[in-house]
């Protein structure tokens, strides 16, 4: 399948902080990603999805310079990607992982340290996460002494102590009861209205609805679509219809098909019609004559559905 | 640089203020002191018998003339009914029973319950042939002081053309100790530092890690820091043991001056001869070339450490947990057992024979080997040229590790093989 690209504006380089240009990384027996190229606005929550395996850590990795492209480049802010950018870059693995016997506030200095903060500045954003956070009682214990979701919320600090412009989150919300993800996601808003980019690489596709202005996805090394979130969305919306009725339908137009039918919670009638290029108009006028109508509107698929879509379409031919 | 000192520092104080490391020094010299101890006290206590045994002597022929024989362990009975004295023996009132059957007294059968140790058996061999050869003398007219006035106690002092001499033994015991230290620091730390990187590659840390630092960066951080830590070690040992040996010194020293005072008897007794011994045996470790042996030490310790610990980290970084490491523990761990068995060798037969010279030079024995031919008067020259073919060594493995590194901490799930390990090397 060809990539599909709904970038409604056109993107130039004073509104793109990251650009992934025609990447590509084999590894001896299989190839990880084949040239993928990403364009992510400063400033956005940019979601990247694909299927497990399908070449994002692979790609993360290179764009925390753990690996390298073997094709293809990645620009920040114009610059090719190089060392001194590691300040720059934030990066919450999906593997998570710490030091057990080692303090919290300890840790959280050393790995701002090692983003070139130095000693004070460490310090003090270290103390001022852990307040955020409401662990700054907790500070001199060991990791090992704390529950799972403390130890997820210090993670998170990890990522973000240095206030890096770019913030890379893999599966950031996996192991997050619901308080501490709805507190996750205050502070995911939170860091991108203050003007941190975050580029946010899951497999949950609801959450992307919720949290994505833009998005890229990735299914066998290969890049099959990208765009803003609501581009994409117009863009799979489909020709089925919900309808909820008073009473009974039976199509007379012919074209018209009833693909579902049940009672809805208020005990009413539920259908779901394929309309076949009928118009909607034509399509309530016919329901109208038989019956009363309390509820009709277009299926817009979730961006799950369009996942699932697109991601069973593609044959698994993977060069 | 600055990444690599971060890490140093971190491996340092984490390591560095660990209870376990706190209690391992402090009890460190307490232990070793109290091994050498009862080691000691053993081998001076346990053969020696409490309750004396009696043993029986059949000696028709009157070879050893019905005479008392002086003995620390047995005491001796002539007996002359041998059925009698055998049921003795069966009920365990006498040890045994000596069958003399020869004239001159160099065949006799030792019948007993139970099989006597070899050390019982040589005490008794001595027993008898000392008296037998009093006995000899007296029959032959010489006296004790006559005998020993025609033996030459000869004193062989050695001076070397450099102008130093000093005892083999202080030679022997200095080099074999600081070999030793070397081995086991190697150990002990390598270990470490291989748990280390396992460690932090389960955790999963090493992702966020790396993608601050470089893969290699890291792995040098790491191998400094933990040398640093080995070093600190050592130091605060011989710092300790010091002042242990200095207090403990200054205890016996008052005791002995207390028991002096308090017995007439034994302040009779030359207190010089003690003293004397104690500083000739000083004297013979002064005589040492200490800035060669200490320079030396250093240089084949770090040397040693850093060539090993190299291909620790590798394999550290290779498996998914230590229980795997067992299979490339052996190959790696052979060289220096084979080090420090030629040393032994060295130690006790020659440190100059070509076998340990050549040892001393290859890489992986040479931090070993050439710490115990040390103090032997090894030249300069060969000092040099063997720690130019250790480090040299040093950066072509750590190099060859950094490159089995940096792929092995991200790759989890497959089992660890060397074929695995040759891959990584030539891996982009």
């Amino acid at each position: 399948m060809d990539s599909i690209s709904l970038q409604s504006i056109s993107i130039n380089m004073q509104n793109t902080l990251l650009q992934i240009n025609n990447v590509s990384k084999f590894y001896k027996d299989k190839v990880a990603l084949k040239d993928v190229s990403i364009n992510v606005p400063k400033g956005s929550i940019y979601g990247l999805l694909g299927p497990n395996g399908a070449g994002k850590t692979s790609l993360i990795r290179i764009i925390n310079q753990i690996t390298e492209a073997d094709e293809g480049n990645i620009m920040l802010n114009g610059e090719i990607l190089n060392q001194s950018h590691i300040r720059n870059i934030g990066y919450l693995p999906e593997e998570r992982g710490l030091y057990k016997k080692i303090k919290v506030i300890r840790q959280l200095e050393y790995f701002a340290k090692l983003r070139g903060l130095n000693s004070k500045e460490a310090t003090e954003k270290a103390g001022k996460w852990l307040q955020t956070m409401g662990l700054y009682d907790i500070r001199n214990k060991k990791v090992e002494e704390l529950s799972k979701g403390m130890q997820q919320k210090i993670q998170f600090i990890v990522a973000v102590i240095h206030s890096p412009e770019l913030l890379i989150l893999d599966e950031p919300f996996s192991g997050f009861d619901p308080v501490n993800a709805e507190l996750l996601t205050d502070i995911i808003l939170d860091l991108k209205a203050k003007g941190t980019t975050i580029l946010y690489s899951t497999h949950r596709m609801e959450s992307v609805e919720k949290l994505c202005d833009a998005m890229a996805l990735i299914h066998l090394s290969k890049k099959i679509l990208d765009g803003t979130v609501a581009d994409i969305k117009n863009k799979f919306k489909s020709d089925y219809f919900e309808v909820v009725l008073n009473g009974q339908y039976s199509p007379e137009i012919s074209a018209i098909q009833v693909v579902e039918q049940a009672a809805s919670d208020t005990g009413h009638n539920r259908l779901l019609l394929k309309l076949n290029g009928i118009k909607n108009n034509d399509c309530i006028a016919d329901i109208a004559k038989q019956s009363e109508i309390i509820h009709f509107s277009q299926k817009i698929p979730s961006i799950n559905d369009i996942f699932i879509q697109l991601v069973t379409q593609t044959p698994s031919n993977n060069a | 640089m600055h990444n690599i000192l971060l890490i140093l520092k971190h491996e340092y104080i984490t390591r560095v203020s660990k209870k376990s490391f706190v209690i391992m020094t402090l009890l460190g010299p307490l232990l070793i002191s109290a091994f050498y101890g009862t080691i000691a006290f053993i081998s001076i206590y346990q053969f020696s018998n409490d309750k004396q045994e009696t043993i029986a002597i059949y000696d028709p022929q009157h070879v050893f003339n019905n005479n008392h024989i002086n003995s620390k362990s047995y005491q001796f009975e002539y007996v002359s009914d041998i059925k009698k004295t055998k049921s003795e023996i069966e009920e365990e009132s006498l040890a045994a029973v000596l069958m003399v059957n020869s004239k001159s007294g160099d065949s006799i059968e030792l019948i007993a319950k139970k099989s006597f140790s070899l050390t019982n058996r040589q005490e008794l061999k001595d027993a008898l042939a000392e008296h037998l050869f009093q006995n000899n003398l007296k029959a032959n007219g010489i006296t004790k002081s006559q005998l020993d006035s025609l033996r030459t106690d000869i004193k062989l002092t050695e001076n070397l053309l450099s102008g130093k001499s000093s005892s083999i033994e202080a030679k022997s015991g200095v080099g074999y100790v600081g070999a030793m230290v070397i081995y086991l620091f190697i150990f002990m730390y390598g270990v470490m530092i291989m748990r280390g990187v396992t460690e932090e590659k389960n955790n999963r840390i090493v992702e966020i890690i790396v993608s601050s630092v470089k893969p290699f960066q890291l792995m040098m951080g790491k191998i400094l820091g933990v040398a640093l830590v080995g070093l600190t070690q050592f130091l605060a040992w011989i710092v300790l043991s010091g002042i242990l040996i200095t207090v403990v010194s200054i205890a016996i020293g008052l005791q002995q001056v207390d028991s002096g005072s308090l017995s007439s008897v034994q302040s009779q007794i030359p207190s010089g001869s003690g003293a004397g011994m104690m500083s000739s045996v000083l004297e013979q470790f002064h005589s040492l070339d200490y800035p060669k042996i200490i320079t030396g030490f250093i240089i084949f310790f770090f040397g040693g450490f850093l060539l090993y610990s190299a291909i620790f980290a590798a394999i550290g970084s290779a498996v998914d947990s230590d229980t795997e490491t067992q299979q490339f523990m052996f190959p790696v761990s052979m060289p220096l057992v084979f080090g420090l068995v030629i040393a032994q060798i060295a130690v006790i037969k020659d440190p100059n024979s070509t076998l340990a010279y050549w040892c001393s030079y290859i890489p992986f024995t040479s931090p070993v080997v050439m710490m115990v031919r040390l103090p032997f008067d090894v030249s300069w020259g060969q000092i040099i040229l063997s720690a130019i073919i250790l480090f040299g060594t040093f950066v072509i493995t750590v190099w060859l590790a950094g490159k089995i590194y940096r792929i092995g901490i991200l790759s989890y799930g497959q089992k660890a093989s060397y074929k695995q390990m040759f891959k990584w090397l030539f891996q982009k």
